[in-house]
């Protein structure tokens, strides 16, 4: 099963569901593979093959040309002459190497033409091998540039291919004129009165070649491509209006043709007028058919014109004795635009498609990725929502049939700061977006995002109006969170737990004062009342003793439950400089008994965040018993001092804890916030992790700034005010 | 009850408390006078390196923990100077090796917190007896 016509096509070329000038770049191109690079090692069987190919087309060629000379009387054939077409469409067919066969089988399908119509022998020449050439130039054009790259119905394509048509038959039959002198229609003499003007047999036969590439060409691919569409898929692309209205515009076609055809019209000489009736059809097989229509509703009336115009018989006959060629530039007047006008058309919907396409497309991935767009329109202060995200939720299209439909699924605790959200026009830096919960079908919540874009004024005046947006589906996400905070919130009570034992010792010292004290009180009270006489001043001194220390202690138990307690965090109001005092308060016997000096420069001001003072005191005190540590590796004799500063930044509140011991390495500057990432013995190193986490909770963040050997400086950064997380 | 015996055969036997919290200070020198012992106490090393100058105690109970100068740093210096006191050390950290302690003051010659009035008496009294016995 060779092809025939050497058309390859390539395997996975298969035509779209759609209109094929919509899809064509992905038709099957037959590709008309010229295989001239010579890379290929030719065989026998392979030349066998292309020979046998070659003789096919050339008794093809024959036929046509034949059949073409008998059927038209021959002076039609110098005024449009169409052999010329199918000489072009037969090389196009062909493999550049058997071009020779095309080339063979036109030359005797000239000549027996020529005998059919009685032609002089002497009247061919040179004007033989221009009508053979212009086809191979033609051919030659196209497939070097016009193929396959190009589109058959793009703009661009159809304008090289008009160029093509009307310049290549102008070189040729000019180099024949300039070549062998008077230029000599085939077939027959020029009708009467045409050989009367030097330049105008020239001009006639040019016109003559250019009208039927124009015609005839652009319809054979076209027939050619929706043939290939068809075969590939033949149950999908037949669609019974479209044949239909196939059959109406060839009707028209005909009522066009016999338009023309009329004898003695009513309007006499003016009887010209209905060579415009062609026009409405082409206009109908441009806009509806494509090129492939505009290309043959022309030459259908092409061909009615010429035989009209020939055979005086109506509506051209007027131009037929003394004007050839102005019939012939009506005509080809009539062709340019409308192909032209045909390819535009194919061009816009194409892009028409490719726009439906793409928005299907974008819809379908924000469906899949449960993102919704959002527009407001300012002038009419209407807010919509895709309705894929009513669909989401499980709305059913009634649920969605009243404007603002979603209003009354927006819990109404977020609905107030959506609308602000949307009210405020453009996003603010610090709400880039905002979340809200709406209630599905089944009453769950379900999470969204709300981002908002300004497009600018231009948009404003679209039905959508200048703010569109966003709506992501982040409930998934909001789920993911709040297990990440309950995990942080555990994590973060067994690293209390965990600074508990680091400080039990000195915990342990604390609490051992005061009971020393009332165990030794306690015997002296008894040995006071046993004493005489009586002193109850003293017993009484003592019994205030006892109690004061019985509550120092509760007071060191008391920190230390309320430190490690496990407990739900409680947003409010802080005082960072009540946690650093605090936090201190704990390690403060440790530093005493490690002879570190503590300093202090605490703002004067208090510097109010909302948040959880465990955690916070929390996050000081890890930083606290790092820069113990850090003290403790320093020579006996070194200075040890720990120096705890809060600052007021314009929106944030800072807590510098700087340290003079031996500093911390840059490459280990960030490895050390990471989690079991300690220099310790003792530990876990979690701290700065978790201490990372808990600032990260309130909105801030926590750096080191350290010189090796110049101690080192954690800063914490926490934004004043407002909550910035839930 | 019986009359109390005199803890100290010595009228002159006093004792010197340097300890840094206030209410262990006050509570040990408030059982010491209530036996009849004469007390002076001091907050930190410096402040009884300075007082004790003019009159050495026969026994001095000394904190280990102080802020600034440690107790045992405080001994050193105190027998670098050829001090005669019997020392009885007082700790309330578990990390005070007591072989520090016992090479320092004596299987007897510390408490670890918490202790009571009457094994306080019992060193100072055994302490005061050694003192005044030939």
């Amino acid at each position: 099963m060779t092809a025939k016509f050497s058309v390859d096509q390539t395997p996975d070329a298969t035509p779209g569901p759609h209109e094929g000038h919509v899809m064509s770049h992905r038709w099957p191109l037959p590709t008309f593979r010229a295989d001239i690079d010579g890379s290929r090692p030719i065989d026998l069987g392979r030349t066998l093959r292309v020979a046998r190919d070659a003789v096919v087309i050339a008794l093809a060629v024959a036929a046509a040309v034949s059949v073409t000379a008998a059927f038209f009387s021959t002076p039609t054939m110098t005024t449009f002459f169409l052999p010329s077409a199918v000489v072009l469409l037969a090389f196009l067919a062909t493999k550049t190497r058997a071009w020779w066969g095309v080339i063979a089988s036109a030359f005797v399908g000239y000549w027996v033409a020529s005998a059919v119509a009685g032609a002089p022998a002497d009247a061919w020449g040179g004007s033989l091998a221009t009508a053979i050439a212009t086809p191979l130039i033609g051919a030659a054009i196209i497939r070097r540039w016009l193929r396959p790259a190009s589109e058959l119905d793009s703009l661009t394509w159809i304008g090289s291919f008009i160029a093509v048509a009307l310049l290549a038959p102008i070189v040729t039959e000019g180099a024949g004129t300039w070549l062998v002198g008077d230029p000599v229609p085939p077939v027959l003499p020029p009708p009467d009165g045409v050989a009367d003007d030097a330049a105008t047999p020239w001009l006639v036969i040019v016109l003559a070649n250019a009208l039927a590439l124009l015609t005839i060409v652009p319809a054979s691919l076209a027939a050619w491509h929706a043939y290939r569409r068809f075969a590939a898929t033949p149950s999908r692309d037949v669609r019974g209006p479209r044949i239909v209205e196939g059959i109406a515009l060839a009707a028209a076609c005909a009522v066009a043709s016999a338009l023309i055809l009329r004898r003695g019209g009513p309007l006499g000489h003016l009887d010209a007028v209905f060579l415009v009736a062609p026009a409405l059809v082409t206009l109908w097989g441009a806009l509806r058919f494509g090129i492939g229509g505009a290309a043959f509703t022309l030459f259908v009336a092409t061909a009615v014109a010429m035989y009209d115009a020939t055979t005086r018989h109506g509506a051209a006959s007027g131009f037929a004795t003394s004007d050839v060629v102005a019939l012939q530039l009506t005509m080809a007047t009539l062709a340019v635009p409308f192909l032209l006008l045909s390819a535009a058309a194919t061009d816009r919907r194409r892009i028409s498609f490719r726009c439906t396409e793409e928005e299907d497309r974008s819809a379908a991935a924000a469906r899949a990725g449960g993102v919704y767009l959002t527009s407001f329109n300012e002038m009419t202060d209407t807010l919509e929502l895709d309705l894929a995200l009513g669909e989401s939720l499980g709305l059913s299209a009634s649920d969605m049939d009243r404007p603002n439909w979603w209003w009354r699924h927006v819990q109404p605790d977020d609905a107030r700061a959506l609308r602000a959200f949307w009210a405020a026009r453009q996003a603010d830096e610090n709400r880039p977006h905002l979340d809200f919960r709406m209630l599905d079908a089944d009453g769950h919540v379900r999470w969204f995002r709300s981002r908002v874009h300004h497009t600018g004024s231009d948009m404003a005046r679209s039905r959508h109006g200048a703010l569109v947006g966003t709506v992501t589906d982040v409930t998934h996400l909001k789920h993911a969170e709040l297990v990440a905070v309950e995990r942080s919130r555990e994590l973060a009570h067994v690293a209390r737990t965990a600074i508990v034992g680091e400080l039990a010792a000195a915990l342990t010292h604390e609490v051992r004062q005061p009971l020393t004290a009332i165990l030794i009180n306690s015997q002296t009270a008894m040995r006071v009342l046993d004493a005489r006489p009586h002193d109850p001043e003293a017993v009484r001194e003592i019994l205030q003793q006892l109690a004061a220390d019985g509550r120092r202690a509760g007071d060191v138990i008391q920190r230390v439950r309320g430190f490690a307690r496990k407990a739900e965090p409680e947003r409010g109001p802080v005082d960072i400089n009540d946690v650093v005092r605090e936090a201190t308060q704990l390690v403060r016997h440790d530093t005493i008994r490690r002879r570190v000096e503590i300093r202090f420069a605490l703002a004067p001001e208090p510097l109010v965040i909302v948040g959880d003072r465990v955690q916070l005191q929390q996050v000081v005190l890890n930083l606290l018993l790092n820069a113990l540590d850090a003290l403790a590796e320093l020579p006996a004799d070194a200075e040890r001092r720990i120096s705890i500063e809060t600052t007021h930044a314009p929106r944030s509140g800072l807590i510098t804890v700087r340290d003079t011991g031996p500093g911390i390495p840059k490459e280990r500057q960030t490895a050390i916030f990471e989690p079991f990432v300690t220099t310790k013995r003792t530990g876990l190193g979690m701290g700065l992790a978790i201490s990372r986490i808990i600032v990260a909770a309130h909105g801030g963040g926590i750096e080191v700034e350290s010189e090796p050997g110049a101690g080192a400086a954690f800063i914490v950064t926490v934004p004043l005010g407002a909550a910035t997380s839930r | 009850m019986a009359p109390q015996p005199r803890v100290v055969p010595d009228p002159t036997f006093w004792v010197a408390i340097v300890d840094d919290d206030a209410s262990v200070r006050s509570a040990l020198a408030r059982v010491l006078r209530t036996a009849g012992i004469g007390v002076e106490t001091y907050a930190t090393a410096q402040e009884y390196l300075s007082a004790a100058t003019e009159r050495e105690p026969v026994c001095l109970v000394l904190d280990v923990h102080l802020g600034g100068m440690t107790g045992f740093e405080l001994h050193d210096r105190l027998l670098a100077a050829g001090s005669r006191a019997s020392v009885v050390f007082i700790t309330a950290h578990d990390e005070v090796p007591t072989s520090e302690l016992e090479r320092r003051a004596g299987p007897d010659g510390y408490l670890r917190k918490p202790f009571d009035g009457d094994q306080l008496l019992a060193v100072v009294r055994r302490i005061a007896h050694a003192s005044t016995s030939p």
